[in-house]
């Protein structure tokens, strides 16, 4: 305190109040050119600041050219957050200041009141008006300083926007109020904090897209709107009648803007009167919808952020699980290896015998033959990760499928599932990777057994249709392999071919991922259906081989 | 087809693929010598007596291209056939542009591996003939006295006795004399196959 006595002299109270007043509302004025929008802020802005210290952090906040840059990632949002909550600070540093300032100018002045801090809204002294001017704006910046200390120490939503809500409401001596977010998805307001209203009114307002209420054509003209009284606005008439009932008769509403400009959502404040909101209370309001606003955005921010989180997680899994792949394919066709030669190393024994029993041969000949399966499917299996088709010849579906038929025979015969094919046998030859497309439609099948593994006996029918047909205007051939099971639930539909997403206990959730994969690697698609009644349908399609290879 | 006693060496970490090679090579009539890294195999004795290096690419310690470089540079010019779980393609290019003669992967079919190792067989014997005649003629080169070489240099260069002993400073019966004994030690019969044998030491 002493050292500002020293700057002050003598001076008449109502020319000192004049400077702090100004100098508060000059402080308030640069807070709101905190605004990303690159305007040069009059250099008197800067000037203003009489305080070194406040300077200082007034620069380190703004950079070198005096201006915030609009950030343009996660990170660099929640800087800037902070950086602005340190200009809040110092809001609190300067009205810290002007109630030193005031007890100050108190003592000095002849004791005709001796009222405590903080000074209350209405005086019992005769009415200054700059003096009540500044009383409430210092009331004002009291309530913002412990907003800007709840934000501080609390990440909640809700309660912060009610906070404010009722600081606004407040400020304005309003009788109603209600925030509202903005949602891009629906392009509409949706109201998420609210103070006073009746059901009806929420029911009618929980949404608002329509330009008629106050908030809408805030929404659309992107600045405040202010209706003194609703029943002589010729606009508001569609909600005449509900604002009757909700009791109010004058509505503003301030919107709330992003950093970069974009609308976040509503702050709107009700009176039961015809009534127009003062210049001040208005001015501080936009404060407290910047920090609405503020709050808003570092949600979003923090909510973006951990999605990129997950998705890193996710993406780091299907990399891992390709590097797994490598590293296992390399381990097995160790052995694999092994057993060949083994396999061939008896047989060639074999050949110094005579009379040996011929099922020996057999028996190794197998051997060799089924490590050598082994060892083309991880072939494939790891070239899948690599995600190119690893062979590319004309291939006959029908077959293909005969041979996927076999592998799960075991599985259909356990499961008593009944096969229907409707295959034609001329069906076109499709051109690709024998092995992948095996996965394919073995995947397919797998699922099929899956859903019906509950479904009465008799009704436990799985039916694979093939038919020619065309893709963009090429000649394709198309796979439907259904099934009469449990179906899908309704939101599996959009989500079903993701990576990780299964309505299994067990089930990894790559399968029809992986399947898809394949099939639009070979230039086609892979859809599911709903069809009328139970089950399920998956459809392929594949296009035709140009006629050059052959298997 | 096969030779019996050419020497095979099979170089893998692998244990039960080590042992499966070995079996196969064998049972197809080759000698197998077997190493479990390529660092042992240097160790060993007379690392340049195989007529033929079968070995993995990835190996602890040193790997099979490593090795492809060693041997390279300490000159023993035995033929490779790499044999590798993972195939990728720029470590096969790399391999053959080395010398290799051949880049299989696990598992292989016996055949492949059978007519790389024949293959190999060929080459080691022809390069074997080869470094054996030069050692022969380097001998005999050896053996003739400085005059004789002197005038071997200038028959090979195309002169007449005439001119060689006016270069010389002595006379043509001399030369003529040196003459016959340059032919005879380097066990050739005409000035043609003199030539070669000059070519083939880098004369």
């Amino acid at each position: 305190m002493t050292a500002r006595r020293q700057h002050f002299r003598p001076q008449p109270f109502s020319l000192l109040s004049r400077e702090l007043a100004s100098l508060c509302i000059t402080y308030l004025y640069a807070r709101r050119a905190l605004s990303p929008f690159r305007q040069n802020g009059p250099a008197r802005l800067r000037t203003a600041f009489c305080r070194k210290r406040t300077r200082t952090k007034w620069r380190r906040a703004t950079g070198p050219t005096g201006q915030i840059d609009v950030p343009n990632n996660a990170t660099r949002n929640i800087e800037e957050i902070r950086r602005l909550q340190d200009c809040i600070h110092d809001l609190m540093v300067v009205q810290v200041a002007l109630q030193g300032v005031r007890q100050c100018l108190e003592r000095q002045r002849p004791a005709q009141e001796s009222r405590p801090l903080p000074p209350a809204a209405a005086p019992s002294v005769p009415a200054d008006p700059e003096r009540d001017e500044l009383a409430l704006e210092l009331r004002a910046m009291t309530e913002l300083h412990n907003l800007s200390t709840k934000l501080l120490a609390t990440t909640e939503l809700h309660p912060l926007l009610k906070e404010i809500l009722q600081a606004t409401i407040a400020l304005q001596n309003a009788d109603f109020g209600n925030i509202q977010l903005y949602n891009p998805k629906i392009q509409a307001l949706e109201m998420v904090a609210h103070h006073g209203f009746r059901k009806d009114f929420l029911h009618h307002f929980a949404t608002v897209t329509d330009a008629a209420s106050a908030c809408g054509r805030a929404l659309k003209l992107r600045q405040r709107v202010i209706i003194e009284d609703v029943s002589k606005d010729p606009v508001y008439q569609p909600h005449r009648a509900i604002a009757l009932s909700a009791g109010y008769r004058a509505v503003q509403a301030t919107p709330l803007f992003s950093r970069n400009g974009e609308i976040l959502g509503m702050i709107s404040t009700h009176f039961r009167q015809p009534h127009r909101p003062l210049d001040r209370e208005l001015r501080l309001t936009d404060l407290y919808a910047r920090q609405a606003a503020e709050i808003i955005e570092r949600k979003r921010t923090e909510e973006a952020l951990r999605k990129l989180q997950s998705e890193l997680v996710h993406v780091t899994r299907v990399t891992t699980m390709g590097e797994l792949a490598a590293s296992i394919a390399h381990e097995i066709n160790q052995p694999l290896g092994a057993i060949v030669n083994n396999g061939n190393s008896c047989l060639r024994l074999l050949d110094a015998i005579p009379g040996a029993p011929r099922e020996i041969r057999h028996s190794l000949s197998d051997i060799v033959n089924d490590a050598n399966r082994a060892s083309a499917i991880v072939a494939r299996v790891r070239a899948m990760t690599r995600r190119t088709p690893s062979e590319n010849v004309s291939l006959n579906l029908p077959a293909v499928i005969a041979d996927v038929l076999i592998l799960a025979r075991r599985e259909l015969d356990e499961h008593r599932i009944e096969v229907r094919l409707a295959l034609d046998r001329q069906l076109p030859c499709v051109s690709g990777d024998r092995v992948q497309l095996q996965q394919v439609f073995l995947n397919l099948i797998v699922n099929s057994i899956e859903a019906m593994s509950t479904v009465a006996d008799d009704r436990r029918i799985l039916s694979i249709a093939g038919e020619p047909g065309d893709l963009d205007g090429r000649p394709a051939v198309i796979v439907t392999v259904n099934d009469l099971g449990i179906g899908l639930p309704p939101e599996a539909e959009s989500r079903l071919f993701e990576a990780f997403y299964t309505t299994k206990p067990q089930g990894l959730g790559m399968g029809l991922r992986i399947s898809r994969s394949i099939v639009e690697a070979h230039g086609g698609w892979l859809r599911a259906k709903s069809v009328s009644g139970p089950g399920t349908t998956f459809s392929c399609i594949l296009p035709v081989a140009p006629p050059q290879k052959h298997e | 087809m096969s030779e019996a006693h050419s020497l095979i060496t099979i170089i893998d970490d692998d244990p039960s693929f080590r042992r499966s090679v070995e079996r196969l090579v064998r049972a197809a009539g080759h000698k197998v010598q077997v190493f479990a890294s390529a660092v042992e195999f240097l160790k060993s004795k007379h690392p340049d007596a195989s007529a033929c290096l079968v070995l993995d690419v990835y190996m602890p310690g040193l790997s099979g291209l490593d090795l492809q470089k060693e041997l390279a540079r300490a000159g023993i010019e035995t033929p490779l056939i790499f044999i590798t779980g993972r195939g990728d393609v720029p470590t096969s290019v790399q391999a053959m542009k080395g010398g290799a003669i051949e880049f299989l992967t696990k598992p292989f079919k016996e055949l492949d591996l059978l007519n790389a190792i024949d293959q190999a067989i060929q080459r080691d014997r022809a390069m074997r003939r080869e470094k054996a005649q030069l050692k022969k003629l380097r001998a005999r080169y050896d053996s003739l006295t400085p005059r004789e070489r002197e005038v071997m240099a200038l028959v090979v260069a195309g002169r007449l006795n005439k001119q060689i002993a006016a270069e010389l400073n002595t006379v043509e019966k001399t030369i003529k004399f040196h003459r016959a004994h340059v032919m005879q030690k380097m066990a050739v019969t005409s000035v043609a196959e003199l030539v070669r044998a000059a070519t083939s030491l880098n004369l």
